[in-house]
């Protein structure tokens, strides 16, 4: 599996930390860093931060945190899918309520939706923003919780903060 | 005191639920409490206060309700249950809710926390719209300091 990682610090200390081990000691803050990870092997390459790189890194940021949300959104709805298969079972009386409960507290982690607690405003937008593409359902908070691993006690602070920070959108009529 | 608009809720420790219609929805783990089995009640639902909590504390909204025969009444309730025994057709007690219409009715006997998520749509939406406020944990405390 591959996977890239960047750093751009004004600092410069995760750059140092990260990039110590494989000999690199300083780095400016218009220097950027990218490593490569493939197989078993570490690529690293720097150059001279540009505002056109750095508007890159930004896109791919982004794209990283709506990845994260999403593979959250999919766990969650076969975490839903199994959990309501088996309750299906239970009702067809192909297993018995003991049974039910065995299965649910001994594979949690397969039932159980786990809230995210480092949830935070930015990704709730970003949730937002995946909720507003779907257009054949209307959902309710309760169900965007669930959908994204929200923690029950945040999710009307989040909704809050985001009414309020809303910033209106304007069409351009070319 | 009876709740019927938008994003109001109750949280108690035992409450009698009416619903024409239960659906199983998923299983949630909420935070100091632990895992919770998801209802959606549909058609007429009413979920009342039959045991208070203790502490009284208030864990999703700080405008629940909490006090002994406060009722949510709406179209639509989402019910988190603290309870990994699930609801089935044998435990409800079906009896006449409403006029002719047939009702279920259940009794949890753990923490139960009803929120309306769509109202009953003869009850005009509140005006003021009702203020949605979180709990304050020291989590959101740490946030809203950033912010300022």
């Amino acid at each position: 599996m591959n996977s890239n990682k960047f750093f751009i610090d004004e600092d410069c200390t995760s750059a140092v930390k990260n990039f110590a081990p494989f000999g690199y000691k300083a780095v400016s803050a218009s220097t950027y860093f990218l490593s490569t990870v493939e197989n078993d092997s570490v690529n690293v390459c720097r150059g001279i931060l540009t505002p056109h790189l750095k508007s890159y890194f930004g896109s791919y940021t982004a794209n990283e945190a709506r990845e994260k949300i999403l593979i959250t959104a999919i766990g969650n709805l076969w975490k839903k899918i199994d959990y309501l298969q088996l309750s299906q079972s239970l009702d067809h009386e192909m297993i018995n309520e003991e049974e039910f409960i065995y299965e649910l507290e001994k594979f949690e982690k397969r039932y159980v939706i786990e809230p995210l607690n480092d949830f935070s405003q930015e990704d709730f937008n970003i949730a937002i923003k995946i909720i507003h593409k779907i257009s054949h359902r209307q959902f309710d908070e309760q169900e965007v919780a669930e959908m994204f691993s929200i923690p029950f006690e945040n999710v009307s602070k989040l909704i809050l903060r985001y009414e309020s920070e809303k910033v209106p959108t304007y069409r351009l009529d070319l | 005191m009876k709740l019927v608009y938008n994003n109001t809720s109750i949280e108690c420790a035992g409450a009698a639920i009416k619903a024409r219609k239960l659906n199983r929805t998923s299983v949630f783990r909420i935070n100091g409490i632990g895992v919770c089995l998801v209802y959606k009640s549909s058609r007429n639902s009413q979920a009342t206060i039959m045991k208070e909590l203790d502490p009284k504390k208030a864990y999703y909204n700080t405008h629940s309700a909490l006090n002994i025969d406060d009722i949510v009444q709406a179209e639509d309730l989402t019910i988190y249950i603290h309870s990994v025994r699930c609801i089935i057709a044998e435990n409800l007690k079906k009896s006449k809710g409403s006029g002719k219409h047939n009702a279920q009715f259940y009794d949890t006997k753990s923490y139960t926390a009803a929120v309306v998520c769509k109202q009953i749509p003869g009850i005009p939406p509140a005006d003021p719209l009702k203020q949605l406020e979180a709990v304050k944990t020291d989590l959101l405390a740490n946030v809203s300091n950033d912010n300022k």
